[in-house]
């Protein structure tokens, strides 16, 4: 067939937003609509001169079960996916109450600071753990180290208040076991996606403590530790054996 | 249960499509609050059968749920492309399991009974106007083969073999019909 036709190319249009393509032709028609604006847009007319049927069919409505169904697919999907937006996601927290990693992070925030139990340890890649607290010892934010390769992975309860970002950035740092200020390590982005570290960064985390979310001035310099008022900090955990965390010079 | 008032509470469906775009789960019950039965009503009227258009409609939602980003006002009205999705979802449905419905329901097509919801608006309501006009102009075979069609599901095979009509003469019906369909609507 000769789909650039404008003939045939408007006949089947009509044809397929009546409905009455099917089988290959209709697979075929879809494949061709996907690389063709100008049919679909053709299409799409169609779909609007044909809509007023619909309006004639008499509304009925659905079980509940429907719904019910529905919201679990698309929860389920949202947590399968894991959205990159880390302020919406809330992952952990929505699975506070059954899941055995939440347990696990209730013992992090305990200041466990022996490897966390066998749970976590399943999660491929997973190295650390940290739970923030506000000022209040509200838990508000989890974050997990991953790699290789090394990124960390913040799941809050909250979409941070939209001041911090307007009067500043949002910064992360660790602390490690020494009497050194904190070590600055990313950025939290505003638009809530996961955070990659380098190699040299993730060599920060090597004897991690604590973890910190200040709110600094932008373009204030990141050495010797935060600038403006700590708004989270938490201990951060190290999970799973030592010395498979990408830090061989450290055997713990 | 469904709130029809949606305009009056400044929540249109355009709005509730783009939040829920934004992953609004509140937008997306009242969405479906708003539309479910109109889409519901659809998908048993082409599916026939209670089970099969309860899944079609739990796929339609949640092709909507996914897709509400892509939806643009410019090209047709949030019913329409919904419609479309569930119309879809149902076509699917129907032909794909070789699912066969009982005898063709040509009552229902030949008395379009004017249901328009409180959801449509005196646009909508001057479109359908039309169409009936547009539809009334078209010789009996036509308008039914589209009527059946778009309502039904049913391929143009299945319409010329219930009514004893050779393929040949329906497929040239429902060309036909439908270039007249545009004239007259365009006009």
């Amino acid at each position: 067939m000769r789909y650039d036709d404008p003939r045939l190319r408007e006949s089947l249009a009509a044809e397929y937003a009546l409905g009455a393509l099917h089988g290959a032709a209709r697979a075929r028609f879809e494949t061709l609509l996907r690389h063709d604006p100008g049919l679909r847009r053709q299409v799409e007319a169609w779909q609007e001169r044909l809509g007023p049927l619909a309006a004639q069919t008499p509304p009925v409505e659905p079980p509940a079960r429907v719904w019910n169904r529905v919201q679990r697919r698309i929860r389920a999907e949202a947590g399968e996916r894991a959205s990159r937006t880390w302020w919406r996601r809330a992952r952990v927290w929505q699975a506070a109450t059954a899941a055995s990693l939440a347990v696990a992070v209730v013992l992090a925030a305990a200041w466990v600071w022996r490897p966390v139990p066998r749970t976590v340890e399943d999660e491929a890649g997973l190295h650390y753990v940290g739970v923030l607290t506000d000022s209040g010892h509200r838990p508000v934010m989890t974050i997990m180290g991953y790699g290789p390769p090394w990124r960390l992975e913040v799941d809050a309860r909250d979409r941070p208040p939209a001041s911090a970002a307007q009067t500043g950035e949002l910064r992360l740092w660790v602390r490690g076991a020494g009497a050194a200020p904190p070590r600055f390590l990313a950025r939290l982005d505003a638009a809530g996606e996961d955070i990659r570290l380098s190699p040299a960064r993730w060599e920060l985390m090597s004897d991690a403590r604590e973890l910190i979310v200040s709110r600094d001035p932008v373009d204030s310099p990141t050495t010797g530790g935060p600038r403006g008022p700590v708004l989270f900090s938490g201990p951060c955990a190290r999970v799973g054996a030592w010395g498979d965390a990408g830090h061989p010079r450290n055997t713990g | 249960m469904p709130s029809t008032d949606q305009q009056r509470h400044g929540t249109s469906l355009p709005d509730l499509l783009a939040r829920c775009a934004l992953r609004d789960e509140a937008a997306f019950a009242a969405l479906y609050e708003a539309t479910s039965a109109k889409l519901f009503g659809t998908a048993l009227r082409i599916l026939q059968n209670e089970p099969l258009a309860e899944e079609a409609l739990q796929e339609a939602y949640v092709k909507i749920w996914r897709a509400a980003g892509t939806y643009r006002e410019a090209r047709g009205t949030p019913m329409t492309w919904m419609i479309n999705i569930v119309r879809n979802q149902a076509l699917d449905t129907v032909r794909r399991a070789r699912y066969r419905r009982a005898e063709p329901d040509d009552a229902l097509d030949d008395a379009p009974a004017d249901t328009a919801g409180p959801l449509e608006d005196a646009h909508t309501r001057a479109e359908l106007e039309r169409l009936r006009e547009c539809l009334a102009r078209l010789a009996d075979g036509p308008r039914a083969c589209i009527l059946m069609i778009y309502h039904q599901g049913f391929t143009p095979t299945e319409v010329a073999r219930s009514h004893g009509w050779p393929i040949g003469t329906v497929k040239t019906w429902l060309r036909r019909g439908l270039q007249r369909l545009r004239v007259c609507m365009d006009r």
